[in-house]
């Protein structure tokens, strides 16, 4: 039977589009920004920033709008009036493809 | 209360005085009333009420279906075997029993599991003797979650039990030790009811859980005499309250602490104990954090709901103090204590469970009783300790601050759910569309991953929508035949299923035959994504060997991509597959029609998966076909 722990989930999820690669301190490495606060905020309240700072798949600015929307559903802290926001700061910054 | 009882049995007070001592010491009418109708028989020169017991002759099977008939059952959840037979013939004189069938023992088991979850009543199931392997995934998910439920089943004529011969083992009841809460092999016919009450008895008196009956058939057929209690005389009322000195000190400790917060559990649900805690965090400004529950056990749009951890965050941010009273009400507690960070935060216990409470980490009040009277003595307790204008110093802010962000969180969940779309379908737009369209008080019955947190979308209360699920236990195969018994409690409210394709295939497809036989109206939902996503996170998101090499060895699902809406047309239940979020809507609108029409209805989502492996298409590849040396 398959087994889960959502907690162990929930970080192995961004596992998800990542590849983990040395560990990155607290907002370290993610690029100066307006909104660069809010990003912090929202995605570290469950799992570390490497994640966005060394994908391990290429993404495109419609795949971060994606995972913000996930993201969000999945019960990451984010008032309704920043979504645009971090999507665009994920967009710009971390756009791959 | 305990002089008063001894008073009462010792003929030193009347029934009427013992009233009005309990209604002097705070019980409430209710409580009072069930007490003396407990202590009654121990009264000098009364007499067991006429009702309460009556000798019935019959064979054994008769003999169980009358003492089930006691307890109030409806219903009689089973499968096909020959052991059945002594039941037929009794329900032949029988027939207010129904029979709900199943094909298969571990649906037999879930499709009571819902049943009871919802009634908080036991639920009675029945298969043949052999089938007790098949049930036990799902007893073990009835023990987790403490549902009450009789499971029965035929054994071996008493000639033959441990014998090792056809259809027998040693120690059949061993297997199911540690999924059940109580469990027996009977010996004699002319004891069947007395187990059968036995059985019942335990499985209802909180914590509740599972018990096992393995009855040799040919007593079932035999023809005895026995007694049949009423179910009066059964009941036995599980109004605990905790010690009051316990109280007082919980209530000391909450009204010193500077950032006190809460975490819910089902026994909040079991025990209808939601209002009572609304009510005690109301008066102090208690944040709340939902456990992990197959309830939601506090209304997720109240202003002090946080609902899960990663909320905890911001709401620390904003009040600007730490987490320094942890009140665990009705949950199991966490390894390592609040959080499972090991930090030292002052916990509070809550619960009616003897075996759970302060099991796992320290604490410094622990509170044994009915969560309801639980919350109700500390209310009792606070409101002594501290005037009106203390409490609403304490409360408005956290209120205030929870509140905010309770209500920017759900509002950013239904945008993120609204502007979501495309080909395969995000599951977060899937859930907005089901919220716009679903009745005020639907049930959603959900079997899921990390997914169920987009549940938080749904408003689920008293008088709202209501969740039952996931089992605590988590082993897959439970949810669609649970729906199936929580549609059958719950006749008047759509009820929906939330699944995985992966979690379907674990045996449930035999749930629909059920489903489609007795015009169960239940619309399954399928988020069929191709893959078990999460195990695949788990086993190649640790990025070993197998997540290095990119390999995907046990988690995709494609080739066959099974199609849902075929398996249900086998079963006469209509469907929709839908592969793009436009289609949502017209699909979800047809299932609630057929739903009103008083059929299933299955709906074939195809999700979009992600995150690591998601473009993997590769398994171990393997032909059988091909290794032959004759095609035959």
């Amino acid at each position: 039977m398959k087994q889960s722990s959502y907690s162990f989930l929930i970080k192995i999820f961004f596992l998800a589009a990542v590849l983990i690669l040395p560990t990155t301190s607290w907002g370290q490495g993610l690029p100066e920004g307006e909104h660069r606060n809010k990003v912090i905020m929202a995605c570290s309240a469950c799992h570390g920033l490497d994640n966005i700072i060394n994908p391990s798949q290429e993404l495109s600015a419609e795949d971060w709008e994606f995972y913000v929307y996930e993201m969000i559903a999945r019960g990451a802290p984010v008032r309704k009036e920043d979504i645009g926001d971090i999507v665009d700061y994920l967009a710009d910054n971390f756009s791959t493809k | 209360m305990r002089d008063l009882v001894n008073d009462l049995v010792n003929a030193k007070i009347s029934r009427r005085s013992f009233l009005a001592g309990m209604a002097a010491a705070s019980y409430s009418a209710t409580a009072a009333r069930s007490a003396l109708a407990a202590v009654e028989p121990f009264i000098p020169g009364s007499e067991l009420p006429s009702n309460y017991v009556r000798t019935v002759e019959g064979t054994g099977a008769e003999l169980m279906i009358e003492q089930m008939k006691e307890t109030g059952t409806k219903y009689l959840f089973c499968s096909n075997g020959s052991g059945l037979g002594p039941i037929s013939d009794a329900l032949v004189k029988h027939p207010d029993i129904q029979l709900i069938q199943a094909t298969q023992e571990g649906q037999v088991v879930s499709i009571a599991d819902g049943y009871a979850k919802v009634t908080g009543k036991p639920a009675f199931g029945m298969y043949s003797r052999v089938g007790l392997p098949h049930s036990t995934s799902n007893m073990y998910n009835a023990m987790k979650d403490r549902t009450p439920l009789v499971i029965m089943s035929d054994h071996s004529n008493s000639d033959r039990e441990g014998t090792d011969s056809h259809e027998d083992i040693d120690n059949w009841i061993e297997a199911v030790r540690f999924y059940t809460k109580w469990r027996w092999e009977a010996h004699s016919s002319e004891r069947l009811a007395e187990w059968v009450r036995r059985a019942y008895k335990v499985a209802s008196v909180l914590p509740g859980g599972p018990t096992a009956l393995r009855i040799p058939r040919d007593y079932m057929y035999a023809k005895t005499k026995a007694a049949i209690f009423s179910g009066e005389a059964l009941n036995v009322p599980m109004d605990l309250r905790p010690d009051t000195s316990e109280v007082e000190r919980a209530a000391k400790v909450l009204l010193s602490a500077q950032s006190p917060l809460m975490k819910v559990g089902p026994e909040v649900g079991v025990c209808n104990a939601r209002s009572s805690v609304v009510e005690l965090c109301e008066l102090v400004g208690i944040p709340v954090i939902q456990h992990r529950s197959y309830f939601c056990d506090f209304p997720n749009t109240h202003a002090l709901w946080l609902g899960e951890d990663q909320n905890l965050p911001s709401y620390l941010r904003e009040y600007g103090k730490p987490i320094d009273l942890y009140l665990n009400f009705g949950a199991r507690q966490d390894p390592g204590g609040f959080g499972r960070r090991g930090t030292a935060v002052a916990e509070i216990h809550a619960s009616v469970d003897q075996d759970t409470i302060g099991r796992n980490s320290p604490t410094v009040a622990n509170l044994v009783g009915n969560i309801d009277e639980i919350a109700r003595d500390l209310i009792d307790a606070v409101k002594s300790m501290a005037n009106k204008s203390q409490l609403k110093k304490l409360a408005d802010e956290r209120r205030r601050i929870c509140g905010g962000l309770t209500s920017s969180f759900m509002a950013s969940r239904l945008e993120a759910g609204r502007l979501s779309k495309g080909s395969p379908v995000p599951w977060q737009r899937l859930v907005y569309e089901l919220r716009q369209q679903l009745e005020p008080d639907a049930v959603i019955v959900e079997e899921q991953g990390t997914e169920y947190k987009s549940l938080g979308m749904f408003p689920f209360n008293d008088d709202a929508m209501m969740k039952i699920g996931r089992t605590e236990g988590r082993a897959l195969g439970w949810g669609v035949g649970a729906s199936a018994g929580v549609k059958l409690a719950l006749p008047d409210r759509q009820v929906i299923a939330l699944q995985g394709d992966g979690g379907y295939l674990f045996g449930q497809n035999d749930s629909l035959w059920t489903m489609s036989r007795y015009d169960i109206p239940v619309m399954i939902v399928v988020y069929n994504n191709g893959t078990y996503e999460e195990t695949r996170w788990q086993i190649m998101g640790r990025m070993g060997p197998a997540g290095q090499a990119n390999r995907d060895y046990v988690s995709y699902l494609g080739n066959p991509r099974v199609d849902f809406t075929k398996l249900a047309a086998a079963y006469n239940i209509n469907g929709a597959v839908v592969t793009n979020s436009d289609q949502l809507k017209g699909a979800i609108r047809k299932g609630l029609r057929t739903l009103a029409d008083g059929r299933p209805f299955m709906l074939d989502v195809h999700t979009r998966t992600l995150g690591v492996g998601a473009e993997v298409t590769d398994y171990q590849k393997f032909s059988l076909a091909e290794q032959r040396t004759r095609k035959v």
